[in-house]
């Protein structure tokens, strides 16, 4: 299991664009922080701002961006044909599933947190009182369920399609547009449908404001949990 | 380390692309892998490293190659010219594949100089030349030094020289008493190189046996003879049976050996200006036999 897992780690720390889309990533994390505590700072006079103040402007950001790194983990694999190297090496197809799996997640939670702490170190170095983490533990607990879900939705669809890009587009564009244009086109009896739909659900449940207490990140669970269990029966049983 | 491949077979929808392959090869040789394009030898390959599933097992030294510890140490594998990342690094290619096996950093410089990629090690293999790529895929079959080589089309691609080189490394590799499967279009290759031959057509198995049982089984022969009286020796020759043959110059003999036609020869006072026997190729030989692999029963099991 050991070599499994440095055989995966070496997989994806060995191309260049695991580090461009990570050095991006944070880039873009660490701009659009910096301009939203300022504006913050200037607009609302808050010396104190809350982290959760911020996690609207962040969870798009991260759930591309973490999305993007797993289906890239996942799909170069499939389009040059790797996978068989992988699978003469390691033939215990769930070990490399399990391992797989949880390399990406290791290597985006240390994005995340690594993310986390700039947004921190930059409302502390802005603003006098800084940014308080732990007022907003319940939000980043939220947001942390939706950024793993959003991240597993995502392996499952390129595992599902072997397609690398259906990672990404797939989960961006039903939360941010199919779901939308459903939800808005849907016959009047049908509304209440609504209220299942898993990413577009899930992301208002990230949200500080605008809870009324329905909205639940368990339709996006369930969703994720019948696509990764499709993408793991497909993983040990479709030929290599 | 023996392999065995016991009842292999596979289908896609209605096609039967291996069927009920079984064949054993020996440690110490070379066996080539012989069939027309589409006779199912890759997919065999596939299947005898569970990468496609089918129908039967395949035995490293009677044990699946799921119960070893270090899967690369037991059997290399090179199933595809270009099996790799095309940005990832060669040397990052070799220690990503060297994981598994605890394989030092030395012994993938080692294999770097070895395939005669050390200059290109830190290039990413995209730009490189299938030749290169055959041998960056060579490279990693080799890195955890396994008992057993699964080689796939690893000529294609190869200058002469190249090949050259490639045939010597396989041979010296069988001659440490490892296991080998080559599979090949380059037949005239593989007629210096393989010891041991399996041939499929249409995913059937037509022969498994030595080279030379292989050739002396099914090649043709045909004995050539010169003579300063020919239209006298042709005579001879089919009041005794021979099938013989006179294109103006020799006397085409297809049947018997060189020994009985240079007596029959001496018995007539008829001189003999030359006399040989022409065996038919590998290729010719290859080319005959599955020219309609169906027709063609299984057979010449060791």
């Amino acid at each position: 299991m050991i070599s499994l897992f440095k055989y995966e780690f070496i997989r994806i720390t060995s191309l260049r664009s695991s580090w461009v889309l990570t050095i991006l990533g944070t880039l873009m994390i660490s701009g659009i922080s910096y301009l939203a505590l300022i504006s913050m700072e200037i607009v609302v006079s808050k010396q104190v701002i809350n982290f959760s103040d911020l996690i609207p402007a962040f969870v798009p950001i991260w759930g591309i961006w973490a999305a993007t790194l797993a289906s890239q983990a996942f799909g170069h694999d499939y389009r040059h044909g790797t996978i068989r190297l992988t699978l003469s090496a390691f033939p215990n197809r769930y070990s490399v599933l399990f391992v797989r799996i949880a390399t990406v997640l290791i290597w985006c939670a240390i994005w995340l947190a690594m993310t986390f702490a700039i947004v921190v170190l930059e409302g502390t170095l802005l603003l006098q009182s800084g940014v308080d983490v732990f007022e907003s533990a319940g939000s980043i607990g939220r947001m942390v369920i939706f950024f793993l879900l959003f991240i597993l939705s995502a392996i499952a669809i390129v595992m599902i399609t072997r397609i690398m890009a259906l990672g990404t587009v797939v989960p961006l564009m039903l939360a941010s547009v199919v779901e939308s244009l459903v939800a808005f086109f849907i016959p009047e009896n049908l509304k209440w449908t609504a209220e299942y739909y898993p990413y577009s659900q899930a992301m208002t449940w990230t949200m500080p404001w605008n809870l009324d207490g329905r909205e639940t990140a368990y339709p996006l669970a369930v969703f994720t949990g019948i696509l990764l269990l499709v993408a793991g029966i497909m993983f040990v049983k479709r030929d290599a | 380390m023996i392999v065995q491949a016991q009842g292999l077979s596979k289908s896609f929808g209605s096609k039967r692309a291996v069927d009920d392959l079984s064949f054993t090869l020996k440690p110490g040789a070379v066996t080539g892998f012989l069939g027309p394009n589409g006779s199912g030898k890759s997919t065999t390959l596939r299947l005898m490293m569970g990468l496609d599933h089918g129908s039967g097992q395949t035995l490293f030294d009677g044990k699946p190659l799921s119960s070893y510890k270090y899967t690369t140490k037991v059997v290399g594998t090179h199933l595809d010219a270009k099996l790799f990342h095309p940005n990832r690094t060669a040397y990052d290619h070799l220690r990503m594949m060297a994981a598994e096996s605890g394989t030092s950093k030395k012994r993938i410089n080692d294999v770097l100089e070895l395939m005669g990629l050390q200059d290109v090690a830190k290039k990413r293999p995209k730009g490189f030349s299938l030749g290169m790529a055959q041998r960056l895929g060579l490279a990693g079959a080799v890195l955890s030094d396994p008992q057993v080589l699964f080689l796939d089309e690893p000529a294609n691609g190869l200058d002469p020289a190249t090949i050259h080189w490639l045939r010597d490394f396989i041979k010296r590799y069988a001659n440490q008493g490892r296991t080998v499967l080559v599979s090949s279009h380059l037949l005239s290759e593989m007629e210096l190189m393989a010891d041991d031959l399996i041939v499929i057509a249409k995913g059937k198995l037509i022969a498994n046996e030595s080279m030379d049982s292989f050739i002396k089984r099914n090649a043709g022969s045909r004995i050539s003879v010169r003579v300063d009286r020919p239209e006298d020796l042709l005579n001879v020759l089919r009041a005794k049976g021979f099938g013989a043959d006179f294109d103006g110059q020799t006397i085409q003999v297809s049947i018997g050996d060189t020994d009985t036609v240079g007596h029959i020869a001496f018995e007539h006072g008829i001189r003999v200006l030359e006399l040989s026997e022409n065996r038919d190729s590998l290729e010719t030989t290859f080319l005959r036999l599955t020219e309609d692999g169906q027709e063609f029963e299984t057979g010449g099991h060791k």
